[in-house]
């Protein structure tokens, strides 16, 4: 069977076409197919860190922890200006208002981890509530330990005026402890900060992922 | 015809087609140094310019690496790779003609024209190549400069063979008109696009 004149035409066209994009692509080379280079090996990096940070978040949240449970020991033990030292990391008044200002800003750093939308407000509110809660356990403590002390000149009535060397005294007793054994709160908001952070970058991850199917991947064909 | 061709993805010592495990960073490794040059030169072929031609297929490789997992190895894994880089391609496109669109609708200048030393370099034909539908363009790259069959193409379009067939026909056709004078006058088109190696 013979080809019409348009169709030995086309055939040839064809033929042409095939060399001259060979020609034309065919030696074309990009900058460098070094797979250490290429953007995803760059991509995945980055997403090891990320999991380098949530992990040292857990660890952090775990010591946090552990030192809100020393300072939990310190209560029981009944040492009133002591545990409230512990629990700011310092027997000074002035620093127990930076503790508070650390714990909510604490909290904030969990509420933006977790992304919780129109609930930030309400959990700091919660976070700040529970260290003052917190605080004032701790003060009462204080002041229940304070009526046997034997100390001579401490009273009642001179306990409210002169607590600063009241604390001095017992700043001199107790160690500091650690500045990660600021009172529980804080240390629950980044233990929790942690955990979430840990959740949320797996969340972030699976987000970020396109479909697994090829055909997820591609968009519908168009009519071309 | 080109569909009678040897299968273009790179063949093991034994002549078989290489394994690649899904999810494997080291397989896919592999098949990122094997078939970066091609797929390079396809998405080269749809696009205007080599930078945006590298920041795709980069895309490309990066959106694949995220899916790895889940490839299913039913078809050539650089089928696979190519319908993910086509598909970036086509939304590069769109994007940019979007742009330029919008450059123009704010009275912010005329749309970039491309760099006048590589309209100059840019093959005829190549240039023939982009003002077709992307993925009737990539039917042919496909099938002339990387040997793939319909059924190859069809996996990499994500179509069925007859559309691959169709859009091949029209594809040529299109270009047939377009380029019979340059045919006809004997003209050497313009060498090939340089390469960066």
């Amino acid at each position: 069977m013979t080809k019409t004149g348009s169709g030995r035409e086309q055939d040839d066209f064809e033929d042409w076409l095939g060399r001259e994009l060979q020609r034309t692509l065919g030696p074309v080379r990009g900058p460098s197919p070094r797979a250490s280079q290429a953007a995803f090996r760059a991509a995945s990096r980055a997403r090891g860190g990320t999991l380098m940070a949530i992990k040292s978040g857990i660890v952090t949240a775990v010591t946090s922890k552990a030192a809100a449970g020393a300072a939990a020991l310190a209560v029981a033990a009944g040492g009133g200006a002591a545990v409230a030292t512990a629990a700011t990391g310092s027997a000074n008044p002035t620093n127990w208002g930076q503790a508070v200002v650390q714990a909510v800003q604490g909290c904030k750093q969990q509420v933006r981890s977790d992304g919780a939308a129109g609930k930030g407000s309400e959990n700091v509110g919660r976070c700040v509530s529970a260290f003052a809660r917190q605080h004032g356990e701790q003060q009462r403590s204080a002041h229940a330990g304070s009526a046997p002390s034997p100390k001579p000149t401490t009273s009642a009535s001179t306990h409210g005026r002169s607590r600063g060397s009241e604390e001095s005294a017992a700043h001199a007793q107790v160690p500091h402890p650690t500045p990660s054994g600021i009172g529980a709160p804080a240390s629950t908001g980044p233990g929790q900060s942690g955990a979430d952070h840990g959740q949320s970058g797996g969340h972030d991850a699976d987000h970020g992922r396109p479909s697994p199917l090829p055909s997820a991947v591609a968009s519908p064909p168009g009519r071309g | 015809m080109g569909g009678s061709r040897a299968a273009p993805w790179p063949e093991g010592p034994e002549g078989k087609r290489p394994d690649y495990r899904p999810g494997s960073a080291e397989d896919f490794d592999r098949l990122y140094e094997a078939t970066y040059h091609r797929l390079f030169a396809t998405v080269l072929a749809l696009l205007r310019d080599r930078a945006a031609a590298e920041d795709c297929t980069q895309e490309a490789y990066l959106r694949a690496y995220r899916a790895w997992s889940s490839w299913k190895p039913d078809a050539p894994a650089e089928a696979w790779l190519h319908r993910i880089a086509i598909n970036v391609a086509v939304s590069h496109r769109r994007r940019e003609r979007l742009r330029q669109v919008g450059q123009l609708v704010m009275r912010l200048g005329p749309p970039a024209l491309p760099d006048p030393a590589d309209e100059a370099t840019t093959p005829e034909l190549l240039r023939e190549l982009r003002a077709l539908p992307p993925r009737q363009a990539a039917a042919l790259v496909l099938r002339h400069v990387h040997g793939y069959t319909n059924r190859e193409i069809a996996h990499a379009l994500g179509v069925p063979e007859r559309t691959v067939a169709s859009r091949l026909a029209a594809a040529r056709a299109r270009l047939q008109v377009r380029l019979r004078d340059l045919r006809a006058s004997g003209t050497r088109l313009a060498p090939s696009v340089p390469s960066d190696e």
